[in-house]
């Protein structure tokens, strides 16, 4: 099996195709503290792509409460297990990914399958959003940080766009493909048979298989938005403004004006969810500063004390990246940050917005002298 | 005297019918099913007793061999299918095949979990590639070899279902759904496989089975043109628990021997070709290359009528006349000498 760079892992690690990566790649950046839970942007892709017959249980975009839910439940869980143990040591993953782990027959010396997984059952389906809000810990009349006693946190998750996917690795008839252009995994919905290997080799079950139509579905990415340089509807419909899409770059190749390469490359805030399965998952989480410090290691790998430790305290470049969330459905390629105004650029460098770091206020008199009226609140 | 001549004459009569009695001559390579020629329409509707209908009486099933496919990824490590029993039949222009494998549970698949039941046979496009041609499994070339074209019959359980019972929808798996409204359900664009043209996303299903073509592992495409039919019936296991019947599916596939389509493979009458064997057991999520297979084995496309065959009566009378003459004619030689001796 070939052996492919994973900078996530910092090694070399066993895919079954050679190392090719895309001209840029599909990413998008979660900032955990954010997230109010209010599933808007989980309408929004089902209101866009999955209202149809068979695609009931299809939540491409979902926001599960931590640590108790998830959706399928316990897809982690079940992942973990199957895997064993494995440390970081530094930032050197020493255990085995999804491919790694792949356990050969003892006689034979053969494995039956690529990638370790396993498919959920219907059951596992049941409930999109189980544990909601349900915290862990005890309530122990008082809440500070750094980290709270009694916790929890939403976790958004759509497909990874994985740099290595799991269901592209684990597909016999290569229906799975992922684009040169943009890092965007699709699945070609004529070639698909339906074995269902990629539902069982995907780690974070973002495959989902449609039984009335006998073919696999998965997050397209909102391709044909971000094609003509919109950003996908999940990013561009949160009410809490905890999104950004953009374009990443690997480490060596990383452009310190591209927001979402500052983000996970320069200032190291936004890591990758269970970076350990082995795919280099392209979905990049501020974690929640509020958390107990081991889970979020668990979930977001050794980076986790400094990324926190960063946006806790920002310097002004990060401060005012973080204000361009959410401000626009265009795609910032670029972005500057001077005398406190962060500004956005799109594909061509062309300025889409400014946004100060605190906007202008005005204080108006509760009584109007000029109509002799009293001013009402409006908002 | 005469006894002897009488006694002679049964042994040399016996003994070259017993040499002349059973196949029609062919090629030096042994076959390893033989499809029996027959005159008038083959059985393609599975009979509903425990036998076959009687035109396959007269033939032989051939147990095959199965094994666990082993050679790419998805692997089965261990057979589930042991032993596929094939019988066949042709009448010249036809050729029907007739195969029954164990099975204990009887599994059409559905919703997100389910596997299906299934069994394929498989031919080398090009005919007379036997024995061992130059590629193995579906196509691959070894040793360098090109890749070569197989042509496929891929019945299933789950699309027999659909056709018996009708298209199983998501309400059919989950009655008690809840949903308010579906956009335009008639749409194929809201079918987002059958838009795409994915056949097996269709929901109208026609035919039980599947005609496809393949050059090797992961190549396979489904064919417009089918002809062919198929039909399985699967049988329940029957006894108690200290002598029981294990279930088992009968299917049986008819197709043409010659094709226009170049993609079909080609028989002949009188000469031999290859063909091999698959079968999935969905309880054991039994799907693509997880499954039970056969090796490449021989098919001997028979053209003589062997419900009576002449050649099985014609020579052995010829020939045990001829050695009675010879016989006759050697003893009363011997008996004539003798007497003038005395």
């Amino acid at each position: 099996m070939p052996k492919v760079s994973n900078w996530q892992l910092n090694r070399k690690m066993e895919f079954p195709y050679e190392e090719a990566r895309p001209d840029k790649q599909f990413a998008v950046i979660m900032n955990i503290n954010r997230c109010i839970g209010c599933q808007t942007c989980s309408m929004a892709d089902k209101n866009t792509w999955t209202f149809s017959k068979g695609q009931e249980f299809m939540w491409w975009n979902n926001v599960e409460s931590r640590p108790y839910g998830g959706y399928p439940q316990h897809w982690d869980v079940k992942l973990l297990k199957m895997l064993g143990s494995g440390k970081w040591q530094s930032d050197v993953f020493d255990g085995k990914t999804i491919f790694e782990a792949a356990v050969p027959d003892v006689e034979e010396d053969q494995q039956a399958e690529r990638v370790v997984g396993y498919i959920p059952t219907d059951e596992e389906w049941r409930f999109p959003n189980i544990y909601e809000d349900t915290p862990a810990g005890d309530w122990v009349g008082t809440t500070e940080l750094p980290e709270h006693q009694m916790w929890m946190f939403y976790l958004q998750r759509i497909c990874n766009h994985c740099t290595y996917p799991g269901c592209l690795a684990a597909c016999p008839r290569q229906a799975i493909y992922k684009r040169k252009e943009d890092g965007i995994v699709l699945v070609d919905q004529k070639r698909c048979r339906g074995y269902r290997k990629c539902n069982k080799a995907c780690p974070y079950k973002k495959t989902m298989f449609r039984a009335n139509t006998n073919v696999t579905e998965k997050c397209i990415a909102c391709y044909p938005r971000t094609e003509n340089g919109t950003a996908p509807r999940c990013v561009v419909a949160c009410v809490g403004k905890i999104r950004l899409h953009g374009w990443l770059h690997s480490p060596a190749k990383s452009e310190a004006d591209n927001p979402v390469d500052y983000l996970v490359h320069e200032a190291k805030v936004a890591l990758p969810l269970y970076p350990q399965f082995g795919t280099e998952p392209n979905v990049y989480y501020i974690p929640p500063r509020w958390a107990p410090r081991p889970f979020l290691r668990q979930l977001f790998g050794p980076g986790v004390d400094a990324a926190i430790g960063k946006y806790t305290d920002p310097d002004d470049t990060l401060f005012g990246l973080l204000k361009l969330f959410g401000t626009t459905e265009k795609i910032i390629r670029r972005f500057s940050v001077g005398n406190q105004i962060a500004s956005a650029f799109d594909e061509n460098d062309r300025l889409i917005l400014r946004s100060p770091f605190k906007e202008p206020s005005f204080v108006r008199p509760a009584y109007d002298a000029t109509y002799d009226v009293d001013r009402f609140n409006e908002t | 005297m005469n006894k002897l001549y009488l006694l002679l004459l049964i042994v040399a009569m016996g003994a070259v019918a017993l040499t002349m009695i059973g196949r029609a001559p062919m090629g030096a390579t042994a076959a390893d099913i033989v499809s029996i020629y027959v005159e008038g329409d083959l059985p393609s509707v599975v009979s509903t007793g425990d036998e076959p209908s009687k035109l396959w009486q007269r033939t032989t099933p051939a147990n095959i061999q199965m094994s666990a496919q082993r050679t790419t990824q998805p692997m089965l490590m261990e057979t589930s299918v042991g032993t596929v029993a094939v019988r066949s039949l042709n009448n010249g222009e036809q050729i029907a095949f007739l195969l029954e494998w164990e099975d204990a549970t009887k599994n059409i698949g559905g919703g997100v979990t389910g596997y299906r039941d299934s069994l394929a046979i498989q031919f080398p496009v090009v005919a007379g590639n036997h024995p061992f041609s130059d590629f193995i499994c579906m196509g691959v070339g070894i040793e360098g070899e090109e890749t070569s074209l197989v042509d496929i019959i891929h019945w299933r359980a789950d699309l027999q279902d659909e056709i018996e019972n009708g298209y199983v929808d998501i309400e059919d798996l989950f009655p008690n759904l809840g949903i308010t409204l579906y956009p335009d359900l008639d749409s194929a664009i809201f079918r987002t496989a059958e838009g795409a043209g994915n056949p097996l996303a269709s929901s109208a299903k026609l035919v039980p089975f599947e005609r496809l073509k393949a050059v090797g592992f992961g190549t396979l495409e489904s064919k417009q043109a089918l002809e062919a039919t198929a039909w399985g019936q699967y049988f329940e296991s029957q006894g108690t628990a200290d002598e029981i019947e294990p279930g088992y599916w009968r299917v049986i596939v008819t197709m043409p021997l010659a094709s226009d389509d170049v993609s079909n493979t080609q028989m002949k009458l009188g000469e031999m070709t290859s063909i091999a064997l698959a079968a999935w057991d969905g309880d054991n999520d039994e799907v693509d290359g997880k499954k039970s297979v056969s090796a490449w084995l021989g098919l001997e496309v028979q053209k003589t009528i062997t419900s009576i065959p002449l050649y099985s009566i014609i020579v052995p009378i010829t020939a045990a006349l001829t050695a009675a003459f010879v016989i006759g004619f050697i003893i009363r030689r011997v008996t004539i000498v003798r007497q003038k001796d005395k």
